[in-house]
């Protein structure tokens, strides 16, 4: 299974980077672990490459094998990111729609009780993002098209994520089935009638336009590890 | 005479000179295992192996990547790649303004990733599964729409 986070998200995402990365901080860090979370099945580094070399499918398809898996597939629990900003975000730059559920805490708890059977069919896993929200200003200023206030959102992310569609709304209480086929409908369209992203014009094409997106915490890296981001030629004025 | 004298002299010098060379030094590595040294006659690649003169190399934009070159130095395996043959600028891997497009079809599933650490590692205590953890920064140059 996989684990992917933002580097720049907040001070704790950074502290765990640290801590893979015997206390310096660089922009990516891999690594590959055990179930329980602390063994570590491999060094870990700022590029997969300097720990796979080139194999890094064939190394993870390796390791997997010596562990027996345990618990149905089918309730792995929903993926969820930290806030919608980021999900729309990574949305864009994977090319996938992204599912917003909102409502009160206890509807989003039995929400993410029977949602695993939806996201983890084979039909369906790897194809979506998710996201849980309850505070409706975390979202609404970001979202355009459907008005209807049901609570499972099916969102088209803009080409630099900072925006979406809301291409269908779906009440809380709809059959799996239903939002199967709603959701698998939303993809094909969304496969027809997007351009695949080439992420070189992309970056071009963002500068040119002026895009600009905010992170949490301070860009750059601390390659020496003395707790502080790195400023060549000495600290910003 | 004199003439005579001078032809042949420069005749033995050039025959001497040639079957020395010749004779220098078995091919392969020299004695103790170090590199062949560079720039001596006996040690340059056969002519079809050289890289052609520069009159006559292809175009910029279509030579092929590093390490595939004739001649040329080896890069690291899968550098070109992941970058769509260009060469590596720097250290750590390609940045996400040197990649082209994604090999996957849009709409295809792909990884069913979890963002958030507390999550995935509670899924692969469940599942006893083992971890690919990742941190990367979801922008690049400050361009959002890159992960």
């Amino acid at each position: 299974m996989c684990i992917r986070i933002d580097s720049y998200e907040s001070e704790e995402a950074q502290k765990i980077v640290r801590g893979f990365l015997n206390g310096r901080f660089e922009n990516t860090a891999f690594c590959l672990i055990g179930p329980d979370g602390k063994e570590r099945l491999s060094r870990s580094h700022r590029s997969p490459t300097h720990i796979f070399g080139g194999g890094l499918v064939d190394s993870l398809g390796e390791i997997a094998k010596k562990y027996k898996t345990k618990g149905e597939a089918s309730k792995a629990a929903v993926p969820d990111f930290p806030n919608f900003r980021l999900g729309l975000n990574v949305s864009s730059a994977d090319q996938r729609i992204i599912v917003l559920v909102t409502g009160t805490e206890e509807e989003l708890k039995s929400a993410r009780k029977s949602l695993p059977a939806l996201s983890n069919d084979a039909d369906v896993i790897g194809k979506f993002h998710y996201d849980f929200e309850t505070d409706s200003k975390t979202w609404t200023k970001a979202l355009t098209g459907d008005k209807s206030t049901s609570r499972i959102k099916i969102i088209v992310p803009d080409e630099y994520g900072q925006s979406g569609k809301i291409v269908k709304s779906l009440p809380l209480d709809t059959k799996t089935e239903d939002l199967k086929k709603a959701l698998l409908a939303a993809n094909e369209t969304f496969a027809k009638t997007t351009g695949k992203k080439n992420y070189n014009t992309h970056v071009k094409e963002g500068r040119r336009q002026g895009i600009k997106w905010t992170m949490p915490m301070e860009f750059g890296e601390d390659r020496d590890g003395d707790g502080k981001i790195d400023h060549r030629g000495g600290p910003r004025r | 005479m004199k003439k005579i004298l001078a032809i042949i002299l420069s005749s033995l010098v050039v025959f001497g000179g040639s079957s020395f060379a010749q004779e220098e030094r078995p091919p392969g590595p020299p004695p103790g295992g170090g590199p062949p040294p560079k720039g001596k006659p006996g040690h340059r690649p056969p002519r079809g192996e050289r890289p052609p003169p520069r009159g006559e190399r292809p175009p910029r934009g279509e030579r092929p990547p590093r390490g595939q070159r004739p001649g040329g130095r080896p890069g690291r395996p899968g550098a070109d790649d992941q970058q769509g043959g260009r060469e590596r600028p720097r250290g750590g891997g390609p940045r996400p303004e040197n990649l082209g497009e994604s090999d996957a079809d849009l709409g295809a599933a792909g990884i069913a990733w979890y963002p958030i650490l507390e999550d995935g590692l509670a899924e692969a205590k469940r599942s006893n599964k083992p971890i690919f953890f990742m941190a990367v920064a979801s922008q690049c140059g400050g361009i959002s729409g890159v992960f």
